[in-house]
């Protein structure tokens, strides 16, 4: 029988640190769309227009023609595809050259964290009249955090270190959760979806790993000990630069995986739902439009499922690399 | 003189097409192919281990299925680190920040 969550002030501190980390993830996404928007100079993101911080404009403006050119035999609105990409802009703020617009991607994510306050601030602030059984929406909620406090942090960190950094795997698993399924919503976008968004998300994981790791294990050991014993000392640099790159690249692979997942499969639908545009006849639309349709609702609970589990490996996946990093086994 | 022309337009065609760019598509999609066929096939060893092991021992079915779910979320986020790639070379669809 897990414990339950105690009825007290604790619950109230755990909402309040809940609801602060999620106000740094939302301001940290916000600071990253800022450092890869000042690498390029469009206005309107749209994807001919502006292809990303990696691939060369030359290629945009060429693919750009293209995009143009083969659409999805559409003439009206715009290539189904195209709202997936879009993030269009509603107030260009610009704070001393730094471009710090707020998109719909912002919009979306305040929105999530908004949903977030109102909702588990109502199921933490219940926690004054509520007896050892909890009812209702707070029995879900705290099965859910009493899911992950016993099955993914505790295993992890340990007692006093899940305690102490429960708040942010919580955060992480509820933000994610809710951004992810509220970009299932016909006209909203999916926050997660931006790569600007996850990065935030998985810097919060690296910071975490490597402040709390030197808080942990002293500052400078900590970077001593990502080395394993027992490797000669002519090997050491070598070693030290590999754990380096393996240190960045589990909070990349974090991102790269959440991010991939929430535009792909927004992709799929689009590209499921575009098909309905090809029909030119009545009757190649009463072929195409059930299959297309139907189609598309499928992908849509396999849609919520992902959003469900990216949400959990994220958390699980943070859980794992920060209690590495507290705790290195030797 | 035509099969002549006809040479001269197949292969004008020809580097139109490699000089231009066109094979990018074609790149990009062989790459996502294969991504998935390397995911299909790791997920697939995955479930069938995963269903013997319940078949063997029913009890532990929430602890397998759990492992399952994990491991398969993991392996398809390499699969789609490989897609975005994919998408990024072909050049319309981009990971927009």
């Amino acid at each position: 029988m897990p414990a339950p969550i105690p009825a007290t002030a604790t619950a109230r501190a755990l909402g309040r640190r809940v609801l602060a980390a999620s106000i740094a993830a939302c301001v940290l996404a916000f600071v990253f769309s800022v450092a890869a928007r000042s690498q390029e100079h469009g206005r309107e993101t749209t994807p001919p227009a502006e292809p990303g911080h990696a691939a060369p404009s030359a290629q945009g403006e060429a693919a750009g023609a293209g995009h143009e050119a083969q659409g999805h035999a559409e003439e009206g609105h715009g290539d189904p595809l195209s709202h997936v990409a879009h993030n269009p802009i509603y107030v260009p703020i610009s704070i001393g050259g730094l471009d710090l617009h707020i998109s719909k991607a912002v919009v979306m994510m305040w929105i999530a964290a908004g949903i977030l306050l109102i909702l588990l601030g109502l199921v933490g602030a219940s926690a004054n009249g509520a007896g050892l059984v909890p009812r209702g929406f707070r029995n879900c909620v705290e099965s859910i955090v009493v899911f992950l406090r016993d099955q993914v942090v505790y295993p992890q960190l340990g007692h006093h270190n899940g305690d102490k950094y429960l708040p942010l795997f919580l955060t992480f698993f509820f933000f994610i959760l809710v951004a992810n399924l509220a970009g299932m919503v016909p006209g909203a976008a999916t926050a997660t979806a931006k790569v600007s968004v996850t990065a935030a998300l998985a810097s919060l994981t690296l910071a975490t790993m490597i402040l709390g790791g030197m808080k942990e294990q002293g500052a400078g050991a900590f970077w001593k000990n990502l080395v394993p014993h027992g490797v000669p000392w002519w090997l050491w640099p070598l070693m030290f630069v590999i754990e380096i790159v393996g240190l960045i690249a589990k909070p990349f692979a974090l991102t790269i995986r959440l991010f991939a997942n929430m535009t792909a499969g927004h992709i799929v639908l689009a590209v499921l739902l575009g098909f309905t545009v090809v029909a030119k006849t009545f009757l190649m639309g009463l072929l195409i439009v059930p299959a297309s349709v139907l189609g598309a609702v499928a992908i849509s609970c396999l849609e919520i499922f992902v959003a469900f589990l990216q949400a959990y490996i994220f958390t699980f996946l943070s859980a794992v690399f920060i209690g590495l990093c507290l705790h290195p086994e030797h | 003189m035509a099969v002549g022309s006809d040479i001269v337009t197949f292969l004008t065609q020809l580097a139109e097409v490699t000089l231009g760019g066109g094979l990018v598509g074609l790149g990009a999609g062989m790459g996502v192919g294969l991504v998935v066929f390397g995911a299909g096939f790791g997920i697939s060893r995955i479930a069938s281990a995963a269903v013997e092991s319940i078949a063997r021992q029913p009890q532990a079915s929430g602890d397998i299925r759990g492992a399952m779910l994990l491991t398969a979320a993991l392996i398809e986020g390499v699969a789609l680190f490989g897609a975005v790639i994919c998408m990024m070379v072909q050049g319309n669809i981009a990971p927009t920040p």
